[in-house]
């Protein structure tokens, strides 16, 4: 009885050794195919924006999966799969090696710049501007100009309410967002809520719930609100946006457009109103999508951008002059709000 | 296939025992009810697959703490253990361990002492486990998905044979545990997000929004099992020191599958108290 005792418990033991492993399948095969299939897969069930882009994402894998071949060089996978990729039109979609990234620059690449620095250091900002962590500003004709780079770079509290403090007195704030290519939306919060008025309905996140295209969640309001020491809300506020305006930047316009005294100018922003994800392929590259989709408060998709209030672009003579016309146009604006506050 | 229910059957014979033969209620020499507080350290290694994360195995060095509350009595054993795993995860690409994991356990356990016509000197022990988990794996190369998680509540069935022993005029005791789940309540990140899925609809409270996110799962859907092997050596003062061996695995099923399994070897001092 001993014996057959410790004969099943040394069995029991040893079976329960690695035993996981039978459970768990090994890594998937490292082949062009399976590569392909794999991001195709996971783009079909977890990407948002297939029908507001009416694309046909199942043709795709018949044209781009006749061109993956299992002796294909690395590079050649690549290609195949950045093109696969690039039918997307998303700016939030990229697969990341150790030798390229693939990328859609479409959505300000054929468009009018609208910006540039050395006008805006030398003419707007000089040298005695204020550098607030991330924020440049300058207080030019009793006007406040702020200009915000990259919400990917921390905005303290600190900052911002320095800012205000120092801009107590200004006739209006000209925010300037263009070529802010994105970043954290924990910034834009923290921006926001420093001119928001009151607790306001600014948009919707809808998330998607299941992998067919259509399968998403109700719309989840987004709602903005006065939130540390001081808020600017009784003078106007001016946005300034070009195509380059994109992605944290897009639903910053988006959620601000909903206060009464904000204005946007410049050039219809780029858009990217996808929260991107990452995710892995089985021979190691990541590769990033869009998850959800935002609407504006009226339920409008700002997928694509968000127009401005006033259109308007650099002109060449105001270029040659080393003048900025949008900066130039916020300013007016300003003016004419502050004598005719009804219009 | 065969394998795994060739395992299962035999941690089935070690899980859910019916009597096996009651012949006697013979004591076991074991007197008056003892109380231990108890401290280890130890070292887990962790092999898992989510599928929210990616579709790679990562693997990775953990070390292990733990703590316990012991109430051994004559013919039953009360014990509160909680255990952490603190390490670094790589896939078969990397080696940064770029996936930080963090393993929180904790499991209530009731066994009473069962009459068989084992040799006397072999204890069998039944009764029931409540392990409570929470596991979180943070990719440091994600951003806004960087986070992933299972929490889990499990009741399962469980049983112990153990043998006390002497070995140059000292007493030890040699045991094996094992359980497996048969009703738990679980939480996972939505489909596409590191949110819960309460927290995608409006909410009064957090709270609220995360009892919405969790679901009650059969065996099929989240299947949990471990054993425990150690040995306890009985110090002449009454307290213990503890070697132990603990496997675990647990799989949940959905729109993104998670498996982990994980082997750990630990040394814990229980100490006596009454």
């Amino acid at each position: 009885m001993k014996n057959l005792f410790s004969y099943i418990l040394f069995l029991f033991v040893l079976s329960t050794i690695s035993c996981e492993r039978l459970f768990i399948d090994d890594d998937p095969k490292n082949s062009p195919l399976v590569i392909f299939d794999e991001l195709w897969q996971t783009i079909d069930e977890k990407y948002s924006f297939f029908e507001y882009k009416e694309i046909n994402w199942d043709s795709l894998y018949v044209v781009y999966s006749a061109q993956i071949d299992e002796d294909m060089t690395e590079l050649q996978l690549f290609d195949v799969l950045a093109n696969l990729l690039f039918e997307l039109r998303d700016g939030h979609v990229n697969i990341v090696t150790n030798f390229n990234l693939s990328r859609n620059w479409n959505w300000y690449q054929n468009y009018p710049v609208n910006f540039y620095q050395d006008i805006i250091d030398n003419n707007y900002l000089g040298n005695d501007h204020v550098i607030s962590g991330p924020l440049r500003s300058q207080i030019i004709h009793n006007i406040g100009y702020i200009q915000y780079r990259s919400f990917a770079s921390t905005i303290s509290a600190s900052n911002i309410d320095f800012l205000i403090e120092q801009m107590a007195d200004v006739n209006g704030i000209i925010i300037d967002i263009r070529n802010n290519g994105g970043g954290s939306l924990a910034n834009a919060n923290m921006l926001i809520s420093r001119f928001a008025d009151e607790r306001r309905l600014t948009g919707y996140r809808v998330y998607k719930s299941g992998p067919a295209h259509n399968e998403f969640t109700d719309p989840v309001p987004i709602y903005d609100e006065p939130a540390g020491p001081r808020q600017i809300t009784g003078i106007p506020v001016v946005i300034l946006t070009n195509r380059r305006a994109y992605s944290a930047s897009n639903q910053f316009v988006m959620r601000m457009k909903e206060f009464p005294h904000v204005t946007i100018i410049g050039d219809r922003t780029g858009g990217g109103g996808g929260t991107p994800v990452n995710a892995e392929l089985p021979n190691g590259w990541r590769y990033r999508f869009s998850s959800n989709m935002t609407l504006d408060a009226s339920g409008n998709n700002v997928e694509s951008g968000i127009d401005p209030d006033y259109q308007r672009d650099i002109r060449s003579q105001d270029y040659d002059q080393n003048r900025d016309t949008i900066i130039e146009s916020a300013m007016r604006i300003i003016r004419r709000e502050l004598n005719n506050p009804n219009d | 296939m065969t394998q795994r229910i060739t395992i299962l059957f035999t941690l089935l014979i070690f899980g859910i025992l019916p009597n096996i033969a009651l012949c006697s209620d013979a004591s076991d020499g074991q007197h008056n009810t003892r109380y231990f507080l108890g401290t280890g350290i130890g070292y887990s290694a962790t092999l898992l697959h989510d599928s929210g994360m990616s579709p790679l195995n990562y693997n990775g060095d953990n070390l292990r703490s733990t703590v316990y509350f012991l109430r051994n009595a004559p013919h039953s054993v009360f014990e509160n253990s909680f255990l952490m795993d603190y390490g670094g995860m790589n896939s078969r690409f990397t080696s940064s361990r770029p996936v930080v994991n963090v393993y929180l356990y904790n499991e209530l356990t009731y066994l009473r002492k069962l009459t068989t016509n084992l040799p006397v000197d072999l204890r069998l022990w039944a009764g029931a486990s409540l392990p409570v988990f929470f596991g979180s794996r943070t990719h440091l190369g994600f951003v806004n998905n960087d986070f992933h998680y299972d929490f889990a509540a499990i009741l399962t069935p469980r049983a112990r044979l153990d043998k006390p022993f002497t070995f140059s005029d000292l007493r030890f005791t040699a045991s094996l545990d094992a359980s497996f789940s048969l009703i738990s309540y679980s939480i996972r990140p939505s489909f596409n997000n590191s949110l819960a899925s309460g927290f995608l609809q409006e909410y009064d409270s957090p709270a609220q929004a995360l009892l919405r996110s969790g679901t009650i799962n059969s065996p099929t859907n989240l299947f949990f099992t471990q054993t425990v092997s150690s040995l306890n050596w009985h110090l002449a003062n009454n307290n213990q020191i503890r070697l132990k061996y603990h496997w675990h695995f647990y799989s949940i099923k959905g729109f993104n599958d998670m498996m982990a399994g994980s082997h750990s070897i630990m040394i814990s001092t229980l100490f006596s108290f009454q």
